[in-house]
């Protein structure tokens, strides 16, 4: 062997091996090591509380007088243990200061802060493993029940959207919706989460159908603060009328918070600067819809259907009349609403049907959208107005349940369905609310006017006027009465009928006579159209000359049967239009002098011409 | 004769240094194993069994380091010790102590100094603020496990006054010590050190941070205390914030373990 060869071959191999070992020594130096590792220290919400509430700029919000310092344990330093939800409210608090902290850091705006904190929050507290405290609960229900209407409309969230604004007020005001028994999810707790799902539910979705309201964000917050709490809070401790609490609220709270934030939404400036604020009345109003409706059970008087009526009607009032809502001393706002609604419901519980119930509610509301239009002018300056409001139903009702009650069944009869008997009754109070001081001093003016015109309408079994017909004259007979009072319809001393009820009694009994007579095969024209407006006529006529009425009672009926022998007598000539010319040229004077004016050829030539009568 | 002598010297030279850089692997792979033996959970394994190997593979390592030539394995070595030492709790203070001076000193002396051996050299400043740290947290520990045992039979229980100079010091030992891992951190502006050894110490600034947060925020579960009386321990406090966050951002002790990177 050559040994140069072996020392070239050897050095080869140290070449080679100085390079590997250097490689190998600079691998085993720089390649990926342990490192040391601190671990991080349990760091629990209390932890992150203190770090965040304790700070100097914002140890106000926990100090006296503080927005939070109810949640605050003075002594222990800490949330208050007996204060359900207060380490959620606190934790709340630190997540938003130190995520706009975050945001500030990063250049983020606020706002973006915000919903980092919120992101932050419902993945805790949507995938905590533990229980979930009352706040988070509630969170997650706000959050379920904006996603369900986000998906739908979503232009109802974002910058200044009204479902936004909705949100965050009932979010701003979250911790007041804690019930005590919170910590231990008990019956107030649940009864709050489900109050609050419907209530935001039916927020969004009276917002959802006024996308271009300005609603202001404030009254959202006093709306949800007058609202629900006072709502959880009434829930009774016995478990029967819990159930009825809940089913009231169930069956009310929704559309009474959609009607609620619909008037919010369609009224903003009436919720603008009032020395009253509305938002108490409508929290007061819907506390006592559902307190009236549990006392005296859901159904039973009225459905939801006739409480939402009356509930809807009194926000009208509300919005346009807040000053009758503004609360004294001696009677402060929630006894208002409760007695609004309790005067309502006492005075339609003896009505007969069919306004003892949703018909009834409905003429409350027409006399509350009489009082919201109006002003409280026909009402008893002396007596509160929420009972008068209630009265004047009342004294309508009385009225047609005088004329038209059946002895033996106690209903009502007569020839109109019960749509236009409230139709006509609503006429009546629709008029009675024009009219200054109607119900001062126990009057029963009304009761007789619609007493009256129901007794005429009651003989009317033929059907000779259609129901339509019989309510433009009882609008006639109300419109006339209460313009003129104490003439048409006021009983005289021995009189068993009212003048115009008598008058008109009298109409209706001629053109009975004439139908039984062959009516219209003969050439009768005294029903239908003439009939109405030959009451009307006389109406208006016997209005200003209620004394002749009175001391000429059978001269009306004189004269219109006279008429109708003219005209059966010369069917060729004379119709209908030419009964009515000549009744309204003679029918004053008749009524004036007592008797009937010369129906001569040449004078009834004369009044169709144009004249009148000489 | 002559040239014989010399290839063997040769030689022997080479091999010695192939077994030091076999050595030095074979130590960062014992720490490794022990890592994953021992692990970060320290409650469920034997901790002073774990101790006391970390601790035999720190002063292992301290002697390859002292007996290696070459400045930058002699540096690796130390980083190892320091590391092992770190782990081995308060058996290894003298330990960490010891390779965390001789280390420092020889990143002084390397040619471009830390730059050398970027990350050797933080590692090797940093062992020791944390492995203090770590035995801060270690006492506050002993004194959450004490107030959480005075919970069990009052949930309103407090730790008596007299733990209050305990906590207040404790306190300020993190502070101090993350204002010493900060100034590493703001060494780290060589182009050769990586992006993930700077957030390494990051994370390492955060978790002492929130140490200190949780010594603030147990004074105030001490007998007596109200925030009027801990005033001072606030604005230190918020002094604290505002230096960790100038730097990392705000830092949310109940998720920032989870967003720690995982070390390498």
């Amino acid at each position: 062997v050559d040994p140069t060869l072996i020392i070239f071959g050897i050095r080869a191999l140290v070449r080679l091996w100085r390079g590997g070992a250097q490689a190998y020594a600079q691998y085993a130096r720089d390649k990926a090591v342990l490192l040391p590792r601190l671990t991080f220290p349990p760091f629990d919400d209390v932890d992150f509380i203190r770090a965040e509430l304790l700070d100097p700029q914002q140890v106000w919000r926990i100090s006296a007088n503080g927005p939070l310092v109810e949640f605050w344990s003075t002594t222990l330093s800490r949330p208050d243990p007996n204060v359900p939800g207060s380490a959620e409210a606190l934790y709340l608090a630190a997540l938003q200061i130190f995520s706009e902290r975050a945001a500030r850091e990063s250049g983020l705006l606020p706002e973006r802060g915000r919903e980092v904190a919120g992101e932050k929050l419902i993945a805790q507290w949507a995938a905590g493993t533990g229980p979930v405290g009352p706040v988070g609960r509630f969170a997650l229900t706000l959050t379920d029940v904006a996603a369900e209407f986000v998906g739908a409309n979503p232009s109802l969230l974002g910058v200044d959207a009204n479902g936004e604004k909705l949100i965050g007020a009932v979010a701003t005001n979250l911790t007041q919706m804690i019930p005590d028994d919170a910590a231990d999810f008990g019956p107030k707790s649940q009864f709050a989460e489900r109050v609050l799902g419907i209530f935001l539910r039916a927020g969004l979705d009276a917002l959802a159908r006024h996308p271009d309201a300005l609603v202001n964000d404030q009254h959202l917050q006093q709306l949800m603060q007058n609202t629900l709490p006072p709502i959880v809070q009434a829930l009774p401790a016995d478990l029967a009328e819990q159930s009825a609490w809940r089913d009231v609220a169930e069956a009310l709270l929704g559309p009474a918070a959609n009607a609620a934030v619909e008037t919010i939404a369609a009224n903003p400036r009436a919720f603008l600067g009032r020395e009253f604020d509305p938002n108490n009345a409508v929290g007061a109003l819907t506390q006592a819809m559902l307190t009236q409706a549990s006392t005296m059970g859901l159904r039973e008087r009225f459905s939801e259907a006739g409480a939402l009526v009356l509930y809807r009607a009194a926000l009208g009032v509300i919005v346009d009349r807040p000053e009758l809502f503004a609360g004294q001393a001696d009677r402060p706002t929630a006894q208002i609403a409760r007695d609004l609604l309790a005067t309502t419901a006492a005075s339609l519980r003896d009505a007969p049907a069919p306004f003892d119930g949703d018909l009834g509610a409905d003429l409350v509301a027409a006399a509350l959208d009489s009082l919201r239009r109006e002003g409280p002018r026909f009402l008893d300056a002396a007596a509160p107005w929420e009972r008068g409001v209630a009265a004047l139903a009342a004294q309508v009702i009385d009225g047609l349940a005088s004329a038209l009650r059946d002895p033996q069944t106690q209903r009502l009869r007569s020839p109109l369905s019960q749509p236009q008997l409230v139709e006509l009754a609503r006429s009546f109070v629709v008029q009675a609310a024009q009219t200054p001081g109607i119900l001062a001093g126990n009057r029963s003016e009304l009761t007789a006017l619609v007493a009256g015109v129901a007794q005429v309408i009651a003989r009317d079994q033929a059907g000779l006027l259609s129901p339509t017909d019989w309510l433009d004259v009882a609008a006639v007979a109300a419109q006339e009465s209460l313009a003129n009072p104490q003439r048409l319809f006021a009983l005289a001393a021995g009189a068993t009928a009212a003048p115009a009820t008598a008058l008109l009694r009298d109409l209706l009994a001629l053109a009975a006579a004439e139908t039984g007579a062959g009516g219209r095969d003969a050439g009768g024209v005294f029903f239908g159209a003439t009939l109405r407006e030959a009451m009307i006529v006389t109406l208006r006529a016997a209005a200003g000359n209620a004394a002749g009425a009175a001391a000429h009672p059978d001269v009306v009926k004189t004269l219109a049967q006279q008429l109708c022998d003219l005209v059966r007598a010369q069917p060729g000539r004379m119709g209908s239009k030419e009964w009515l010319c000549i009744f309204r040229s003679a029918v004053g004077q008749a009524l004036d002098q007592g008797t009937v004016p010369e129906l001569s050829d040449a004078h009834v030539a004369q009044i169709l011409a144009g004249g009148h009568l000489g | 004769m002559m040239r014989r002598r010399r290839l063997f010297c040769l030689l022997a030279a080479l091999v010695i240094g192939a077994c030091t850089a076999h050595r030095l692997n074979d130590l960062d792979a014992q720490l490794t194993d022990l890592d994953r033996q021992c692990g970060a959970d320290e409650q469920r394994r034997d901790v002073d069994s774990c101790r006391q190997r970390y601790e035999a593979l720190a002063e292992q390592a301290l002697a390859d380091a002292r007996g290696a030539s070459d400045p930058l394995t002699r540096l690796a070595f130390d980083r190892v010790s320091a590391t092992a030492a770190f782990h081995a709790g308060p058996l290894g203070a003298k330990t960490v102590s010891e390779s965390t001076n001789e280390g420092t000193q020889l990143c002084k002396e390397l040619p471009q100094q830390d730059a050398s051996a970027p990350r050797d050299c933080a590692l090797i400043r940093l062992a020791y603020p944390l492995a203090v740290s770590a035995d801060l947290a270690r006492s506050l520990t002993v004194l959450l496990t004490k107030l959480d045992a005075l919970r069990q039979t009052n949930p309103a229980a407090q730790l008596p006054a007299s733990d209050l100079p305990a906590v207040l010091s404790l306190y300020d030992w993190f502070q101090t010590e993350f204002d010493k891992v900060s100034w590493v951190r703001s060494k780290l502006t060589d182009p050769g050190v990586s992006e993930q050894l700077k957030a390494y110490v990051d994370d390492q600034r955060r978790a002492i941070y929130c140490w200190a947060l949780k010594a603030y925020s147990l004074a105030f579960d001490v007998e007596g205390t109200t925030p009027a009386s801990l005033s001072a321990l606030t604005t230190r406090k918020t002094a604290l914030r505002s230096r960790a966050e100038d730097s990392l951002g705000a830092i949310d002790c109940q998720t920032a373990p989870a967003l720690a990177v995982l070390p390498k």
